[in-house]
């Protein structure tokens, strides 16, 4: 098998040949959501960090009992495999405030399925003196629930390893997508995404061998120019791969993102000498953002003109999941910033799992001919 | 397209002619909402700062301060309220550039009637980091397209000393932002003169609220408490030393607010700004008096220390974090059910409604776990109704009093 095909088998189920070898071996798995939550102390306190992305979930029935039809999918979904046991190899969970949606999740999980270990964090809204230094301490006590919940030392040695070994992974992840500048891409959006989902899925140690792996082999392919448009995508939480397969089975491909699943998770590295704890809460907060950090408009834009460049990306998709306010407000900077650079681009509200396939593909076409009438 | 309104003269006008329509003897019902919207029209004219601010904020630093600021969910609610439908113009034009539909509807006025120039930019705009994403993203989003300074006063989940020491510290960094961009100062004095009459207002509104538990209930039902703007202020204060003496004397006349009072219900979520009507329509219909509402009842917000700056921003932090409906929505439940557990014993409640206001996701998100825990723990009904708080075009007033009607008629019965 190909490094691709072996990262694609990973990330097709939540629960993996990767991770039931590493629980039958005695290892801890817990599960987290969001990119302000450094896998890096989990990692240092031997257990394996597993980022909740639902796949495969089709219905929220039992999950719409706690939440409703105007919570977005993402979180019932999350919800609802956790309500049928789908998670029930998890050991714990971390959650933090990182939406609406996502702060009702930890307390339904709380009283709905319940978790031998769960943890949640308070992460500041904004970045600057005040909020640094919280989200410095929200860190510490989210170390010191891992040590006493698992009995574990985090060590700043064991922290120091956890950053280094991540950030090789960081830095293997950009060498691919930058394997994606080229004019013959040799790896497809859809394709990308699920080597990103078996990042969350299977021991680093393995993912990072797979990904080198990966690179190896991406370099030497010749990649393809079967396209007609270089799409990049924006906005909120997506990790759905046959909502990127649809938009390339137009005959677009999807080359940039600037998604929570994808660039932002690991474009920038952890730096910072002295105290692992500083570093991971400087790095991780000026990371580039999601939209629930305030002020930060103008920095997420210069991110996302940068990858547009980068890419040499014809057009945009903006997707955000229904009901999702923060994206659902980010739109309006987004889309008058949109006007202003002349390219194009267009709006998208989907659900989390892959729904109306055919009016997704009949939209991206007509994206398609706008990209195609500005090259004539 | 149509003439430009000069909001704040629309607002200020109207204000002062509901309050002066009243009989002398209640004319302090409106005076201090009629102050502060004349206050704020006034500054606009002298071409002095204004600021806007947020849902969930203390005033009083804006007041001690000298800087007239805007809680622009007001706008929503009172465009709703009034006629003309300005609320449906202001949210249209928020759809058209691209303001998600299900963002909350009294921030969605605030982006149509500034995009469409009815509202003039502010000088700055402070908004706290609570009681919701809606808040949070729109916000931020105005000021960028407007080009006017932001400040987040991020409040974190939780209610214990750390939170209390950060968000006073917080509320400091406010002030250096405010002081920054408007030229104006905060005074250690005048902010003391400030929250003495803030104190009073509290510690009025502390007894309004024992009298609100009263069997049968002595006041009309209270659906946003004045002090959201007027804490801070003499009408404040004097505000609601009336309303302790009003509920006080009916007390002693011994006859409820509403005759036949056959439920006592708390409403804990938002309403429907534009049917006004609707608890009229529940106390006649259906003798269901509303005791405690979410907005309404100030609770957990203890008289300030006023000895030092210091413990003055500590009160200010405290009061900013058990604000109405961040006191609900921005915690974890536990820290929700901390509060609704012990109302609605204090306050007798028969029955509690929730109406699920689409921007109110996390609202949404609660309502199983808070329904069942009502029930097992109290045995008291909840009625779950949607609504859109600022625009009646998502649920017809029809379609809710429908469901509000079936309730009453059979879960009730």
């Amino acid at each position: 098998m190909t490094a691709l095909e072996e990262l694609v088998e990973l990330a097709k189920a939540p629960y993996n040949d990767a991770i039931k070898d590493w629980k039958e071996k005695g290892g801890k798995v817990v599960g987290f959501i969001c990119s302000y939550i450094p896998e890096e102390i989990l990692h240092a306190g031997g257990i394996l960090p597993y980022r909740l992305a639902p796949t495969g979930c089709m219905e929220t029935t039992e999950a719409d009992g706690y939440m409703s039809h105007f919570n977005c999918t993402f979180a019932r979904s999350c919800l609802q495999l956790a309500l049928t046991g789908e998670y029930n190899f998890l050991d714990g969970i971390v959650l933090m405030n990182s939406c609406d949606h996502l702060r009702r999740l930890y307390d339904n999980w709380k009283y709905g399925v319940g978790s031998p270990y769960m943890h949640y964090m308070n992460v500041p809204h904004r970045v600057g003196e005040g909020p640094d230094g919280w989200y410095r301490d929200e860190l510490i006590q989210y170390k010191e629930s891992v040590e006493e919940a698992f009995g574990v030392k985090i060590t700043d040695e064991k922290l120091a390893s956890a950053i280094d070994t991540y950030n090789r992974i960081r830095g293997l992840l950009k060498k691919v997508y930058e394997l994606r500048e080229r004019d013959r891409p040799p790896i497809k959006g859809s394709e990308m995404m699920q080597v990103l989902v078996a990042g969350y899925r299977c021991p680093t140690e393995q993912y990072e061998k797979l990904l080198e792996r990966l690179v190896s082999e991406l370099e030497k392919e010749e990649g393809t120019s079967d396209y007609h448009a270089r799409l990049m995508l924006m906005g909120g939480a997506c990790d759905n791969w046959d909502f990127l397969k649809a938009i390339e089975d137009t005959g677009a491909l999807v080359v940039a993102d600037t998604l929570c699943f994808g660039s932002r998770y690991f474009w920038n590295m952890v730096e910072g000498d002295g105290d692992p704890i500083s570093a991971l809460a400087k790095s991780y907060l000026s990371n580039p953002s999601c939209a629930r950090m305030t002020g930060n408009e103008p920095e997420r834009w210069d991110f996302a003109t940068q990858m547009m460049q980068r890419f040499k990306v014809d057009g945009v998709i903006y997707q955000r999941l229904r009901w999702c306010d923060l994206w659902g407000g980010e739109a309006f900077y987004v889309g008058e910033k949109m006007k202003e650079l002349g390219l194009p681009f267009m709006l998208l509200e989907r659900e989390y799992w892959l729904s109306g396939e055919e009016q997704l593909k009949t939209r991206v076409q007509a994206l398609a001919e706008v990209i195609e009438g500005r090259r004539r | 397209m149509a003439e430009k309104m000069e909001l704040l003269k629309v607002l200020a006008f109207v204000t002062k002619m509901q309050n002066d329509a009243q009989p002398d003897e209640l004319k302090w019902v409106g005076a201090a909402r009629a102050k502060h919207w004349a206050r704020i029209a006034e500054a606009h004219e002298r071409g002095e700062p204004i600021n806007w601010n947020s849902f969930c904020g203390s005033p009083e630093i804006f007041h001690a301060m000298g800087i007239p600021s805007i809680m622009q969910e007001t706008i929503g609610v009172m465009s709703a309220m009034f006629p003309g439908k300005l609320n449906e113009k202001y949210i249209d034009i928020a759809h058209e550039n691209l303001i998600a539909d299900h963002v909350c509807s009294t921030q969605k006025v605030m982006i149509g009637a500034a995009l469409c120039g009815d509202l003039p930019p502010p000088t700055t705009i402070v908004h706290a980091g609570q009681p919701c994403d809606s808040t949070m993203v729109t916000y931020s989003a105005i000021s960028h397209r407007l080009g006017v300074p932001l400040f987040t006063l991020d409040i974190p989940g939780g209610k214990n000393e750390r939170v209390v020491q950060y968000v006073a510290d917080e509320l400091e960094r406010m002030v250096a932002f405010l002081e920054e961009h408007t030229g104006k100062k905060l005074e250690d004095d005048r902010l003391r003169e400030v929250m003495e009459y803030s104190n009073t207002a509290y510690e009025y509104s502390a007894k309004v609220n024992d009298l609100t538990k009263l069997v049968p209930s002595p006041l009309p039902r209270m659906l946003a408490t004045p002090l959201m703007d007027s804490a801070g202020t003499p009408e404040g204060a004097e505000y609601y030393k009336k309303l302790d003496e009003l509920g006080r004397a009916v007390v002693e006349f011994g006859k409820g607010h509403v005759p036949n009072q056959k439920y006592r219900a708390g409403l804990f979520s938002t309403w429907v700004a534009e049917d006004a009507a609707l608890f009229d329509w529940l106390e006649n219909d259906f003798g269901v008096m509303i005791v405690n509402t979410m907005l309404g009842t100030d609770t957990s917000r203890p008289t300030v220390d006023l000895s030092s700056r210091r413990k003055m921003m500590e009160g200010l932090a405290r009061k900013q974090i058990n604000a109405p409906m961040s006191r609900e929505c921005w915690g974890s439940l536990d820290d929700w059910f901390d509060y609704a557990l012990p109302t609605c014993r204090d306050w007798k409640l028969d029955v509690v409604i929730m109406t699920l206001h689409i921007g109110c996701k996390n609202i949404w998100a609660s309502q199983k776990l808070f329904k069942d825990r009502l029930a097992d723990e109290l045995g008291i009904p909840t009625l779950l109704v949607e609504v859109d708080f600022c625009d009646g075009r998502v649920f017809s007033s029809e379609s809710i009093r429908a469901r509000i009607s079936d309730f009453f008629n059979t879960m009730m019965a």
